[in-house]
């Protein structure tokens, strides 16, 4: 319960962050996901269920407050987050380099999805400047990793002090 | 049942619901309950957040750039003699306007009922050109409504809750506008595209547009009203199999920089089609 309840505060922050400030700093080609970068983490931590669910109804809200069809970012989220929850599984994700490849890998995996969910709907064309938003919003998206990563470690510890958790 | 079978499940249960929503008509743009407690969520929190970007916008520009403001101030107030002037000209020609308007019994394009709406938010992925606004269902919003500003056109409601609307922009390649090219009277279809802002496509062959023409909305996609002004056409080129025309269009309002928008509230659906009307503008 209380992994869910961070997960739920943290993700509503980073929405908010994205509609309201990233598009201050940002272009909208540049502007980096954060609340994917949220996904990988929580599955980069292993904690399955609370992240099966949160990481699900953050999907619900991110369609919600971007123009995507209802149940696209589930999916993707879901997808990502079961991605890098095995990885965690199986190596040492402690290195910075090896959950920042694990981000550039997912990013670059989930943005592919979400233009070939719109091509696939009839939505866009498939232009050459599809393939150059792609490495541009993983590029800006992973970077993003550099001091997000630390912030989100930190601000766990912090909870659990708050709380008296292990 | 084992830990790692009953994980399984979950995550078999949650992504399945996903797909379901994502390939069934599930969503049809009006709010259900859960989007409504959503957008309830997050409307004070984004029109908080926007209030004080726009407050620290503010302060920047009352106090911290004080460069040159006498200079400026003296420029200004040569400006202001002028645009008096300008105002006494153009209400005479308002009030002309409006005498002839009213013999022609044509009935103003901006006759129907408007709403001012206040941005609140940006796409949170960045992926859709999209943006939420602070005026929802309660206030007679709903989806497939006109979204201009003076300027020109800037998309359509996609979606509404009670508190909430989202605006697809023109400039979304899921959104497509019949339009008009105002000198020559040639009729396409103009929809976003990520390489160009906007894209006019099936223009007619022998169609005689040049750069720099105004392109209108026609009315007869039965969402716009007829004569919104859309943008300027920026380059013309053949279509790829060479059949049509089709023109790089830039948007007339200034889509990144817009804070307030005009939602036309005409019947949800869009504007009845009548036939005739078109030969009259």
């Amino acid at each position: 319960m209380k992994e869910l309840i961070f997960f739920a505060v943290v993700g509503l922050c980073l929405l908010v962050v994205q509609c309201c400030v990233l598009g201050q700093i940002f272009s909208l080609e540049y502007k980096p996901d954060l609340a994917l970068l949220l996904v990988i983490w929580i599955g980069l931590k292993g904690d399955y269920i609370a992240g099966l669910l949160s990481v699900f109804f953050l999907g619900i809200v991110e369609d919600l407050l971007s123009g995507a069809s209802l149940g696209l970012f589930p999916v993707i989220y879901l997808a990502a987050f079961m991605f890098s929850a095995y990885i965690s599984l199986n190596f040492d994700v402690e290195s910075f380099g090896l959950s920042w490849s694990i981000t550039i890998v997912t990013c670059f995996i989930s943005f592919c999805i979400i233009f070939a969910a719109r091509w696939l709907g009839g939505q866009i064309l498939l232009e050459p400047v599809i393939i150059k938003l792609v490495f541009v919003k993983t590029i800006s998206t992973s970077l993003c990793l550099i001091f997000l990563k630390p912030l989100l470690n930190s601000s766990w510890k912090g909870y659990c002090k708050l709380i008296g958790a292990a | 049942m084992p830990r790692s079978i009953r994980d399984l499940i979950i995550a078999v249960i949650l992504v399945s619901l996903g797909l379901i929503m994502l390939f069934s008509s599930f969503e049809k743009g009006q709010s259900g309950t859960f989007m409504s407690m959503i957008y309830s969520v997050f409307k004070p929190i984004n029109q908080t957040v926007s209030f004080i970007q726009g407050r620290s916008v503010d302060v920047f520009n009352s106090y911290l750039w004080l460069v040159n403001v006498s200079q400026k101030n003296r420029d200004l107030t040569e400006e202001v003699r002028s645009l008096r002037s300008q105002i006494v000209s153009l209400r005479e020609k308002e009030l002309e306007n409006k005498r002839l308007k009213e013999v022609l019994e044509l009935k103003s394009r901006l006759d129907f009922p408007t709403l001012v709406a206040q941005i609140i938010g940006q796409d949170a992925s960045g992926l859709f050109r999209t943006v939420l606004v602070n005026k929802g269902s309660d206030d007679g919003v709903l989806p497939d409504m006109p979204v201009t500003v003076p300027e020109g056109v800037v998309g359509k409601i996609s979606r509404s809750s009670n508190v909430m609307a989202q605006v697809m922009m023109i400039t979304d390649p899921a959104m497509s506008v019949d339009c008009r090219v105002e000198r020559t009277r040639d009729r396409g279809l103009l929809s976003g595209s990520y390489s160009y802002s906007c894209l006019l496509q099936y223009v007619s062959k022998g169609a005689q547009i040049t750069e720099g023409d105004l392109v209108v909305t026609s009315g007869l996609d039965g969402i716009f009203p007829r004569g919104l002004v859309v943008g300027k056409i920026q380059s013309i080129r053949s279509s790829e199999h060479g059949l049509f025309l089709e023109a790089v269009v830039t948007p007339a309002a200034k889509l990144s920089e817009i804070e307030e928008v005009i939602v036309i509230l005409g019947i949800q659906g869009g504007f009845s089609i009548e036939p005739g009307l078109e030969s009259k503008r």
